[in-house]
Formats: C-alpha cells, sequence, structure tokens
C-alpha cells in the first residue's frame, strides 16, 4: 500500500507492508481511524 | 474485484492529510464506497502516520472469507460482506474492538474470478444509518436493518434481465436519498450477437421497488459490452446526473427518469479521442471519477483517460465534440493509479 501527496508533484510518504495479505477493498477513514479490509482480516488503524 | 490497487485510497490518505490545515475537525460517517460527498475524499484529521500491519493498529478482526467489496461505516459500527465459503454474507462489527456483532447469509452460490482475483462479494454495501443495502455478483440485492433484519431481497436477474458478463457483476450501487442506482451493463460475449442488455435503475430504498429502468442502447461487441465500472452521482454547482461507464461510452443520466441527458462515445478506437485499432475486449473496469466541473473517465487496455468538462455543453450526443474534452491523458496503464494522479493534480 503506498500513500501519496496531494500535489502536483509526486512525492510518496509512506508505503505499507502487508506481507502478502491482499487487499482489493478501498480504504475507509471514519472517526480518526482508517479501516483495511484485506483478504483475511478488518485492520482498525488509529493514532490515539 | 478486478478494482485493483485502491485509486481513491490512495486520493483518501493524501487529501486529507492536505486538507486538514484548512478543514475544520470532522469526525464522519462513511456510508458508501465514495464516502459522504461521493467523490472519494475524507476530510478527517489526526489520521495515523507511519503505521504499519502491527504499528497503531487497534484491533484486527480475521474475516470468514474473501470480497473486494469496501466497508461502510456509521456511529460505531462497520458493515461489509464477504463469502464465506459458497456463502455470501453481511457483517457488521463493532467500531470499538473489531467484535463481529451480528452476521447473516444473504445467499449462496458465491464464485471466484479469475483464479481467486474476485468473488461475488465485490460490490460494496452502503448505509443511511437505518438501513444496509448489499448486492453482489449473484445478482442479489437485499435491504437490512442495522440490527440485521431483513426487509427486502430480490433478484435482479429476475428483474432486469439475466445477468451475462465474462467475471461476475462487481457494479457498486449508489445510495442517494431514497434512491438506490444500479448500473447492469452486461451481454452476450458472442460475435454477430448484437443483443445488449445494459440497464441503468432507480429503486425505492426502502422498499426495493422500482422507481425506474431505462435501456442503454451502444453499438458495443462482444466483451466491450461488459462493464465492471461503478456509477456515481455528480452533484455540484446546480447540476446533478448519475454517471454510467461502459459498453465503449460514459453517459450521464437525469435521476427523476433516468432519461439520458448526455453521451460521451468513441471511447473504443480508432476514434479522435483513442487512436488505438478497435479492441474488441474493451472492457472498462475502472470507475470514473469526478471533481468540481470535472469527470475523468478511464478507459482500459493501454486506452486513453479523458477528462470531460461539465457545463452546458455537455449535453445530448458529445462523442468528437472538443468542447467537452478538458484534456486527454493518451496512455493510461495501470488505468486506476493514472486517475488517482490527475484527480489529486486537479
Amino acid at each position: 500500500m503506498t500513500i501519496v501527496k496531494a500535489g502536483r508533484t509526486f512525492e510518496q510518504l509512506d508505503s505499507i507492508d502487508f506481507g502478502g495479505e491482499a487487499i482489493t477493498a478501498s480504504l475507509v477513514a471514519s472517526d480518526g481511524t482508517l479501516y483495511v479490509r484485506s483478504y483475511d482480516a478488518l485492520y482498525a488503524v488509529r493514532a490515539r | 474485484m478486478i478494482r485493483r490497487m485502491l485509486p481513491e485510497s490512495i486520493a483518501v490518505i493524501s487529501l486529507a492529510a492536505s486538507l486538514a490545515a484548512t478543514v475544520s475537525a470532522w469526525a464522519e460517517d462513511w456510508p458508501q464506497w465514495r464516502g459522504p460527498r461521493n467523490d472519494g475524499i475524507s476530510v478527517e484529521q489526526g489520521l495515523p502516520e507511519g503505521w504499519s500491519k502491527t504499528k497503531h493498529v487497534a484491533w484486527r478482526t480475521p474475516l470468514p472469507g474473501r470480497a473486494g467489496a469496501t466497508p461502510c461505516v456509521w456511529g460505531d459500527r462497520i458493515f461489509l460482506t464477504s463469502n464465506e465459503g459458497n456463502d455470501l454474507v453481511l457483517l457488521c462489527a463493532s467500531t470499538r474492538d473489531g467484535t463481529i456483532l451480528w452476521k447473516q447469509k444473504v445467499c449462496g452460490g458465491n464464485k471466484d474470478a479469475r483464479a481467486g482475483e474476485g468473488n461475488s462479494a465485490s460490490p460494496s454495501p452502503c448505509t443511511d444509518g437505518e438501513h444496509v443495502w448489499v448486492f453482489f455478483g449473484t445478482g442479489v440485492l437485499a435491504c437490512y436493518t442495522v440490527d440485521g433484519v431483513e426487509v427486502w431481497k430480490t433478484d435482479v436477474n429476475d428483474r432486469f434481465g439475466r445477468i451475462d458478463i465474462q467475471f461476475g457483476m462487481t457494479s457498486t450501487p449508489v445510495l442517494d436519498g431514497d434512491a438506490l442506482y444500479l448500473q447492469l451493463i452486461h451481454g452476450a460475449m458472442k460475435l454477430g450477437d448484437d443483443t445488449r442488455t445494459g440497464k441503468v435503475i432507480r429503486l425505492d430504498k426502502r422498499t426495493g421497488k422500482t422507481v425506474w429502468e431505462v435501456d442503454r442502447a451502444t453499438n458495443a461487441q462482444f466483451e466491450c459490452k461488459h462493464s465492471y465500472a461503478s456509477p456515481f452521482l455528480y452533484r455540484h454547482d446546480g447540476r446533478e446526473f448519475l454517471v454510467v461507464h461502459g459498453a465503449d461510452c460514459i453517459t450521464g443520466h437525469a435521476l427523476a427518469d433516468g432519461r439520458e441527458l448526455w453521451r460521451f462515445g468513441g471511447l473504443n478506437g480508432p476514434t479522435d479521442v483513442n487512436p488505438k485499432p478497435h479492441d474488441q475486449t474493451f472492457r472498462f473496469v475502472a470507475s470514473p471519477a469526478c471533481g468540481p466541473g470535472v469527470i475523468i473517465v478511464p478507459t482500459c487496455k493501454g486506452g486513453p483517460t479523458i477528462a470531460l468538462t461539465v457545463t452546458d455543453d455537455l449535453a445530448g450526443d458529445c462523442t468528437g465534440n472538443k468542447a467537452v474534452v478538458k484534456w486527454i491523458n493518451p496512455l493510461c496503464w495501470p488505468a486506476a493509479g493514472c486517475i488517482t494522479a490527475r484527480t489529486t493534480a486537479g
């Protein structure tokens, strides 16, 4: 999974390795949390 | 399903980061695939940076099967679909700790596509906080309460024609007000067969009854009749319509009665916008995207990406009308990544 900055110049902010776990769903952002639906599991990612 | 590597998601995160300085704090639900404003953009603040498969992971809940379907979120509940063996299920999970609160089998008949690249749980569910709607590649469309009680269930094969598409129907319905919009673009993949079964449909979300259905006539041949894209709602500056992508063209439809307001065809070559030779397997997979005043139109298989300007000129058959073309990116492979780059660049 690659995170790029929004803008006219390409800037890659991060790259996240899911260790071969396939992801074909889109990410969801809600109430400070990112939800990642992989083929195996649902993840909640939050800073707090 | 064949919607591969998170085009919108990347835009979501990056736009959230860039907008964080200007948009006030706003914790919002994610009611459907394209988010609260149908544009795939989140204004969430405080999303984690520098996370990984383990870092900043509040919880991880194993799922019974695979899906390309994106979850939707309302309040403290997450709704998602999956296969579970041969079954297709709707699950509700708690945002707090990921506990599965309930699970309902919607139908059987799951089919894998392209060696497991996708399956029948590819269209994404949607919710309005009272109900959840699910659609599967099998053609079963259903409504549940947020507590998992079935309200209605129907099979689009029985009502709108048998689905005939090589890798299964993957189109995600659009929820807006009382309406649930569907695009079903498919047809016999047989040379010389001119039957086409593209339909655009509006249902009453409460009952599942048909408000309108319109045939979407095209000249598409063979596999070009098949679309894996999802419709989206364009609404900006007093203009609104449903955008439907597939079968060599993109069309805009009136929300009130489904009539075709505009069409941009010629996406399959050789044309002004696509000089490549005609491709009889020109099946659209990536969905269009929109911004204020612009619609980004992907194609496939090395074809162009085209930006259409939404003005009064976008009316009737606009095929070949340069006045509606903002720009053309002649090569777009993979299509999805191209859309993201162009969209976020404005």
